[in-house]
């Protein structure tokens, strides 16, 4: 079933493969997969925190993507749909999480609570394992700013996308989320 | 301009204009605080970078695949999957594009989790859009990386100085064993662009430029804390 | 006949006898004697002076909770765990200058800072400044740490010129070094053992969890090791691994070698990753794995006969013959992954 879009035109690549998925043309969920679920998981990897969730979680993603590929308009590409999808299964599965410990859920557009790091302390060793701890650490919409921008290298106005909010809060929450990554990592020195 | 003038962020990810980055730098000439802080910043963002790659295991499609099955497809039909025993089949003229697509950005050294098994090619989806919004994207990593370096090198550049020469001198001779390899990497790609090889060959050399530039600015940053800065420089080494 | 084979006996026996950690705890501070060392030090002398030397012993009592954190500049630091519930750090003061006096005030004028907080430890080695020193261009200065420790210790211990050391120590153990070596044995968490200009070692180590050995110039060297996940990394050095027991195995570098030979975990995945640098695997006969080995530019061998588990059939794959392989061998119980951009990849058989 050849495409009748002209080559090139990316949007129309992405609303033939969506609807493809959803007559349940063989071959195109996997194509979806083939493309997204790599990177995906290893973001929802580190939302997640621990490999078993994250085995759950992607499987998640990917249903919810197969069960809402009609409500796809191509008004986005395809791939910040699925992440779209991804971070906010993420989030609302985090925030649950807190919820349930009695933990306050922190919004994105709150004003930073992490007093303003000094500039006392000098990295030296970023160790990776306690990079990945301090990563942990993070509130969830900083941890997931800082996972898209800074470990998968999407640009704030991508990031923006995805989540939903303003270039803007993206930089200011990649730039919190950095500041109290340094902080984690100059407290353990 | 003061200390909460400094536009701290902008500094970090280099995306100051040409004036406004003037202006940076003569703050930071004298504000060993800044400087730090810019410093630090730009190393938790560059150890970002160095994170594993985790990946999927190879079964969690099939895993996938066998719960739909027991879903009505989004029109309401019972679904069959193809039997891939354990792997899916790709699209011979899309199979590079989509295998470059799982490696955008960091680049896993397995790819256990993609098997291009060679089927009969099917001419189904156009491959060539595909490739080319693979292409976009794979530029944009590897600016992300050119970026990430830039920052590092300059620090590095700037301040070797703290650095112990014989120190120096090896992680000066290793910056370009790796700068080697990211240029072979680089030619290769423009002969074979849909090589995944060559692909693998770049951005694992990215990486561990950036790996190396951290590390060497890690050292500066010790080289410098407190007295021992000063003894650095002026410290013999007796025995090696 | 007989005569021949007591004398073998006794001689392996003895052999076998020695301290496995001889090659450990040899690089104790101080002058050793071979003739080069003490050309060397007679050489130094003349041209630096005589070394004065202070010595200072301290020990502290520390709970479940110790930890080692030691920073030194120039000097070896080796630490040892034992049975002990104290941290007990001997430190080796060595200044060298042609005025005896001067060599004296600068002796104390480096100062080895020790602090207690809880079960952790701290210890700096604190250079004179400049200007105290008037304006002394030529000072040969180090310190050598030898510490023990309690087992279940947490150790960090870090030089710039100079080797470090870390044997028989439980908890989390970070090494590092920048121009020498780091020697890990019996540690079996190594979260960091890396040096840039020098090599890395690592010996001994049953029931290990993660070990993260690197080097940029030097070389990585593992041996005798069980751990459920080892990393290594160099640059411009080879990377060797012999006698390693491991369920996950990560080994890079760019220009160096890496050379790997063990018994597979089933299940294990085993990733190896150069340049420039050429792959070796050696492995023995009744090994089951699945193989996905693949270079731009080298070549790529097995020397296990395979069946082929893909179809290559188009004509691309034809003439990418010998770049790539992807085949099942035995029980294909474990992933063998090996990439390289212009090295040459081999598997060989024991």
């Amino acid at each position: 079933m050849a495409s009748s879009k002209p080559s090139g035109d990316l949007r129309g690549a992405d609303l033939d493969l969506a609807a493809r998925i959803k007559s349940g043309e063989t071959g195109a969920f996997e194509s979806l997969y083939g493309q997204h679920a790599g990177r995906l998981y290893n973001l929802v990897s580190r939302m997640a925190g621990s490999s078993a969730d994250a085995d759950d979680l992607l499987q998640d993603v990917f249903l919810l993507a197969y069960r809402k590929i009609g409500s796809y308009r191509g008004d986005a590409s395809l791939g910040t749909w699925l992440y779209r999808l991804a971070m906010n299964h993420c989030l609302d599965v985090l925030r649950s999480r807190q919820a349930r410990m009695g933990q306050v859920t922190e919004s994105m557009d709150e004003p930073d609570a992490v007093p303003v790091a000094t500039p006392a302390p000098t990295l030296t060793t970023v160790n990776r394992i306690d990079l990945e701890r301090a990563i942990e650490s993070l509130p969830p919409a900083c941890r997931a700013a800082f996972l898209l921008h800074d470990v998968e290298g999407f640009g704030h106005n991508e990031v923006g996308d995805i989540l939903g909010v303003s270039e803007g809060t993206s930089k200011s929450q990649v730039h919190k989320a950095r500041l109290r990554i340094r902080a984690h990592l100059g407290s353990r020195a | 301009m003061n200390c909460h003038e400094f536009p701290l962020a902008e500094c970090v990810d280099g995306t100051l204009s040409p004036a406004d980055e003037r202006a940076a730098d003569r703050h930071l000439e004298g504000c060993p605080a800044c400087r730090a802080l810019v410093a630090d910043l730009r190393t938790v963002r560059a150890a970002a970078f160095t994170l594993d790659r985790r990946q999927p295991p190879a079964d969690l499609l099939n895993r996938i695949q066998s719960r739909l099955t027991s879903e009505p497809a989004p029109r309401g039909r019972l679904l069959a999957w193809p039997n891939t025993r354990g792997a899916w089949s790709v699209w011979l003229a899309a199979a590079a594009a989509l295998v470059l697509a799982t490696l955008i950005g960091v680049m896993p050294l397995s790819r256990s989790a993609v098997d291009t098994t060679e089927t009969e090619p099917a001419p189904a989806l156009d491959g060539t859009a595909l490739v080319d919004s693979v292409e976009a994207d794979l530029q944009a990593a590897e600016a992300h990386y050119d970026r990430a370096i830039q920052g590092l090198e300059q620090i590095a550049r700037t301040d070797s100085g703290e650095l112990d020469p014989q120190v120096a001198a090896v992680l000066q001779k290793n910056l370009q064993v790796v700068d080697q390899a990211i240029d072979e990497s680089r030619a290769a790609l423009k002969t074979q662009p849909a090589s995944s090889r060559a692909q693998d060959g770049l951005f694992e050399a990215m990486r561990t430029k950036v790996a190396l530039l951290q590390q060497t600015v890690e050292l500066i940053n010790e080289m410098r804390k407190g007295n021992q800065a000063e003894a650095g420089r002026l410290m013999q080494n007796l025995s090696r | 006949m007989m005569d021949i084979r007591l004398p073998l006996v006794l001689l392996s026996a003895a052999l076998l006898s020695a301290p496995l950690n001889a090659a450990v705890t040899n690089r104790l501070p101080g002058p050793d004697d071979t003739p080069r060392a003490l050309w060397l030090e007679r050489y130094t002398e003349a041209r630096q002076g005589p070394e004065e030397t202070d010595r200072q012993v301290q020990s502290f009592k520390v709970g479940a909770d110790a930890a080692l954190d030691l920073s030194n500049i120039s000097g070896d630091v080796q630490v040892t765990g034992d049975g002990g519930t104290e941290i007990r750090i001997e430190a080796t003061k060595r200044v060298r200058h042609r005025d005896a006096n001067e060599a004296r005030r600068l002796l104390q004028q480096l100062r080895v800072e020790m602090v207690q907080i809880g079960g952790r430890i701290e210890v700096r080695t604190l250079y004179p400044r400049r200007n105290e020193s008037n304006g002394e261009r030529n000072i040969s200065a180090r310190v050598d740490y030898v510490v023990t420790v309690p087992l279940a210790a947490t150790v960090a211990v870090k030089t710039i010129s100079g080797n470090a050391g870390v044997a028989k120590v439980n908890g989390e153990v970070r090494a590092e070094t920048v121009s020498g070596d780091v020697t890990v044995t019996g540690t079996p968490n190594v979260a960091l053992a890396r040096t840039v200009s020098g090599d890395v070692v690592a010996r001994d180590i049953g029931g290990a969890t993660n070990l993260s050995l690197s080097t940029v110039s030097g070389s990585v060297t593992a041996s005798g090791l069980k751990a459920k996940s080892l990393e290594c990394g160099a640059v411009s050095g080879n990377i060797e691994l012999s006698g390693v027991q491991v369920e996950r195995l990560l080994a890079k570098s760019v220009s160096g070698d890496i050379q790997f030979g063990a018994v597979l975990a089933k299940g294990g995945r085993y990733e190896f990753g150069a340049h420039s640098g050429n792959v070796r695997v050696i492995l023995g006969s009744d090994a089951g794995f699945e193989l996905d080995a693949s270079t731009f530019s080298g070549s790529v061998r097995s020397d296990f006969p395979v069946t082929l588990r893909s179809q290559t059939g188009s004509s691309r794959d034809r003439r990418d013959a010998n770049r790539t392989i992807r085949r099942a061998y035995g029980d294909a119980g474990a992933i063998l992954s090996i990439k390289t951009f212009s090295g040459t990849v081999v598997i060989s058989r024991k």
